[in-house]
């Protein structure tokens, strides 16, 4: 599971980001209790790219009694603003 | 002397009569008898063309229901059908062993199972042998739904298989003594039900769950070698030592994959998890592992921690590289005492989130060095502390706020240092401390400025839980490097020795 969507890279001296389309955002690993999940994603240009380009954190509060944290993550990952129009991969 | 006299079956009465456990004589001598059956033919010079996995099962079928020692005397039997069945009800009944493996041999051209085993199997001082064209079948196999524990393989050779050892769960094995040879995977601790294609789907459930989850735990490794094919060793392991292992001659290029995913070149030790992508392994050891020959010595996948203590590997010519000694692939990987000689493309390839603590290397280890993309970092002895973590923070216009992928531990005391420059001319440095007390409390965030307040358009903020965001305010550009010094925390503090008062 992952989701696929645009990276953009600010690359300073540059005044537009660097953008790669249709990049591959899986979920790295996801550490934590109830009270908080840490989770970090890292981006490939690619499902099967050998290599990241980028890697982003982010934390929530599960749902104990739903389904699995893996599941919840990326929903959760979904209802960010930067990641509006994300596609499941 | 008369016992001697009157041959095996005297002893087989003899152990009836004292209730013995002689070889050969629980379920009334039976067994024996059959392979005997199977041992005069050989002596008599008759080749040993037809199947013999009838008497074998019949073998196995008695000491599977009363207990009892599968003897293979010296010979070479023909078994082109499987010998041991799957039966739950042969769990730590009993034991199939020959002579030597260099003389009790059978021989099969099965395309399926030939040894399913459950609990407490033992395996010994045999060969399991495939000569068909093609390697095709397993030699020793679970099925598809249950586990293996408390089991013993040793003193055997197995050759020709596609998958020598296969096991979907298992647990407090033991592998000594092993020599598997042109198996297209030698062993394979899988994740999943067993795949005739190089598929190879992610469990569906997690870590030592039953139902279509993974686990193969607590295992010992002790002088195996695994030899030519496309991997030695494929396990979705963990507290697994691979001690004193040898892979060598795995040197397939990945264009023709039968057992390895997608394009993956030959590989030795191949370590993985549940999920591809996701750390979910747990921990495993490698101890004085010889690669040579290899495209990749060690592939680690999604592990955890693993540590490898000593490991020899040998590349190729320079103009004939191996890719590298190590992969370390979304893994935390120490390495202590890693050794070798001739070219790879990279001795250390580090990827996908990767840590690696290179604590020593040394010898004659040619080519690129180290390879490491933009998530992944191979920390060599003294370059940087183990837990330091650097990130560098950037934004063009407007506010950004940065989580950091490490948290503060509970009990934990951690030092952040921002060293940055905004709008391409302004400093903007500070030192924090923070202090999370297990969030039973707020966690603390002091900066340590003369001011003891923090950086212009800089605000840190600390969950209860030890989540760190980092916010770069401000209307231009700013870009920040944040050093993260974890200086205690969890195992430290938490464990903190007691003083007493006075």
């Amino acid at each position: 599971m992952a989701l696929i969507k645009d990276f953009e890279k600010q690359v300073p001296g540059l005044a537009a980001p660097v953008v790669v389309p249709g990049a591959y955002w899986a979920i790295q690993s996801i550490n934590g209790d109830k009270t908080e999940l840490h989770c970090t994603v890292v981006v490939k240009e690619r499902a099967d790219a050998d290599g990241t380009i980028g890697q982003l954190a982010f934390y929530f509060t599960p749902d104990a009694g739903a389904d699995n944290y893996h599941a919840q993550a990326y929903r959760h990952l979904k209802t960010l603003d930067a990641f509006a129009g994300a596609q499941d991969g | 002397m008369q016992i001697f006299n009157n041959g095996l079956s005297s002893l087989v009465e003899l152990a009836k009569s004292i209730g013995a456990g002689l070889i050969g004589a629980q379920g009334g001598g039976t067994v024996q008898d059959r392979l005997n059956d199977m041992d005069s033919t050989r002596k008599q010079g008759v080749s040993v063309v037809g199947d013999n996995a009838v008497k074998l099962n019949a073998a196995a079928a008695e000491t599977g229901t009363n207990g009892g020692r599968i003897n293979i005397p010296v010979g070479e039997y023909r078994a082109d059908g499987n010998v041991i069945p799957d039966n739950a009800d042969y769990a730590y009944k009993h034991v199939l062993s020959g002579v030597k493996r260099a003389v009790s041999k059978i021989k099969s051209s099965l395309d399926g199972v030939l040894l399913y085993v459950r609990e407490g199997f033992d395996i010994a001082d045999v060969a399991l042998v495939n000569d068909s064209a093609q390697a095709v079948g397993r030699a020793i196999a679970t099925n598809d739904a249950k586990q293996t524990a408390n089991g013993r393989t040793s003193d055997v050779d197995i050759e020709g298989w596609r998958v020598g050892i296969w096991k979907r769960y298992s647990l407090w094995d033991a592998y000594r003594n092993l020599r598997l040879k042109d198996n297209t995977c030698a062993i394979r601790l899988a994740r999943h039900a067993y795949q005739t294609d190089n598929a190879n789907p992610d469990a569906v459930a997690g870590w030592n769950n039953w139902n279509d989850g993974w686990f193969h735990n607590a295992l010992t490794f002790d002088n195996v070698l695994c030899d030519g094919g496309e991997v030695g060793i494929w396990a979705a392991s963990m507290c697994a030592t691979y001690m004193n292992v040898t892979c060598q001659n795995q040197a397939t290029d990945g264009t023709a994959n039968d057992v390895l995913p997608g394009t993956q070149k030959g590989t030795g030790i191949l370590l993985d998890a549940g999920t591809d992508g996701t750390r979910s392994g747990w921990v495993n050891q490698l101890i004085n592992y010889y690669s040579e020959g290899s495209q990749i010595a060690a592939y680690l996948r999604d592990q955890r921690y693993v540590g490898v203590q000593n490991m020899f590997v040998q590349g190729g010519a320079s103009g004939d590289r191996a890719e590298a000694a190590i992969i370390a692939d979304n893994s935390v990987v120490e390495i202590d005492g890693l050794t070798g000689q001739d070219w790879f493309e990279n001795v250390i390839d580090a990827k996908n989130g990767a840590v690696v603590y290179l604590n020593s290397q040394s010898g004659a280890l040619a080519g690129n060095q180290y390879r490491t993309d933009a998530t992944s970092v191979i920390k060599r002895r003294g370059v940087i502390d183990k837990a330091r973590h650097e990130y560098k923070l950037h934004k063009a216009s407007g506010e950004k706020t940065f989580t950091l992928p490490v948290t503060v531990p509970d009990h934990g005391i951690v030092k952040i240092y921002i060293d940055g420059l905004y709008d391409g001319w302004s400093g903007r440095t500070g030192e924090a401390l923070v202090i999370n007390w297990n969030g039973a409390v707020a966690t603390s965030v002091k900066w340590l400025t003369d001011a003891g307040v923090a950086p212009t358009n800089v605000e840190i903020t600390v969950t209860n839980a030890g989540s760190i965001d980092i916010k770069l305010t401000g209307t231009q550009s700013f870009t920040a490097y944040a050093l993260i010094d974890v200086i205690g925390g969890a195992d430290v503090s938490g464990n903190a020795i007691e003083l007493t008062g006075v």
